[in-house]
């Protein structure tokens, strides 16, 4: 794809995200979201992220590699527990990338 | 803007409550700022993505998509469905702009990002209430906007010039981990969450990147079969 093919993209994307915010803020007298629909957007965060993240930890090299060997999975294992203790962007991001350089300076 | 004290009063408070959210939305600006540069776009495109997009989450995974190649539809199916939190923000925070005229909804529907529509609805829920829930909206989701691309220009002017190495895409991943962990609060989130982690990986052989929708849909799918919190008020239709 060119890259100004994918500008077209990112147009289309730009609207489909204008539209899902403005989906009940746009229009005034904007009905209620039907029970279910409410239901399921619920679980969106908790199931969209974790897809993102998975193979960056289990499969950095694109080959599922569960062990101590694989530097990003262990640096994600210390960047998670920061996360959970600490609930900060900024903390997990520096604990895992500050984990990533050491164990990468130590394996060589 | 003929607005009254207390509407600027409201503004500034807004402004406020958005600077301690600021940690964590700089080093995630940035990041997508370089990550634009890595996939070789002009200075213009990678600009344009954050003000036309203005999503982290989704510009990180279609500049991703692009470099594996991916088709447009799946770029757009993927945001479409990365972005799908911002349906559930707006139909939970529409009530609070009853009556509001036509001419501002444009403006706050652009700036209601995952952070802006936190403090807005933590701020509307107070006891003593906002009697202007606009202004201070625009006061969180306007600084928010601000300090996003400001930071995702840093990002942009730094892009071209950080060695691979430093593996400072590895940010991407570590910045989702961030914000997943709020998102899970209940044992249907956190099994939404690991069915999703597992099915990204097991499908990760799909072409173009589809295995983050699959995983989605699984994670929600896992979620909702566990879910029982309303139950006796959803059994209406």
């Amino acid at each position: 794809m060119s890259h100004d093919l994918f500008f077209f993209v990112i147009i289309l994307c730009g609207v489909v995200t204008f539209l899902e915010r403005g989906s009940f803020l746009l229009f005034p007298r904007g009905k209620e979201p039907h029970p279910r629909l409410a239901k399921a957007l619920r679980f969106v965060p908790a199931a969209v992220l974790p897809a993102l993240v998975s193979p960056a930890l289990f499969m950095p090299e694109g080959v599922f590699d569960l062990s101590f060997s694989n530097p990003r999975l262990m640096a994600g294992a210390v960047a998670l527990a920061i996360a959970l203790w600490r609930r900060s962007v900024f903390l997990t991001l520096l604990s895992g990338l500050i984990s990533l350089w050491g164990i990468q300076w130590v394996m060589g | 803007m003929g607005w009254c004290d207390e509407e600027r009063d409201l503004f500034w408070k807004g402004v406020q409550g958005a600077m301690p959210l600021l940690l964590g939305v700089i080093p995630f600006a940035i990041i997508c700022g370089m990550a634009s540069m890595d996939a070789g776009l002009a200075v213009w495109q990678a600009v344009g993505i954050s003000l036309v997009i203005f999503a982290g989450a989704s510009q990180l995974a279609v500049i991703h998509l692009f470099l594996l190649g991916a088709p447009l539809l799946v770029m757009v199916l993927t945001a479409l469905v990365i972005n799908l939190r911002f349906v559930m923000y707006s139909a939970s925070i529409a009530p609070h702009f009853h009556g509001l005229s036509r001419r501002w909804r444009p403006l706050l529907t652009y700036l209601l990002t995952d952070q802006a529509y936190a403090l807005s609805l933590t701020r509307f829920h107070e006891p003593e209430g906002c009697r202007y829930p606009l202004a201070f909206t625009l006061g969180a989701g306007g600084t928010i906007f601000f300090v996003w691309q400001l930071f995702n220009a840093v990002g942009i002017l730094l892009g071209a010039g950080v060695p691979e190495s430093w593996g400072l895409d590895f940010g991407v991943p570590l910045t989702f981990m961030a914000l997943l962990v709020p998102a899970v609060q209940d044992r249907p989130t956190l099994v939404a969450a690991l069915v999703s982690s597992v099915t990204a990986v097991v499908t990760f052989q799909c072409p173009y990147g589809l295995n983050i929708i699959f995983a989605a849909l699984m994670g929600i799918g896992a979620g909702l079969i566990l879910d029982t919190t309303g139950e006796g008020a959803s059994h209406e239709s």
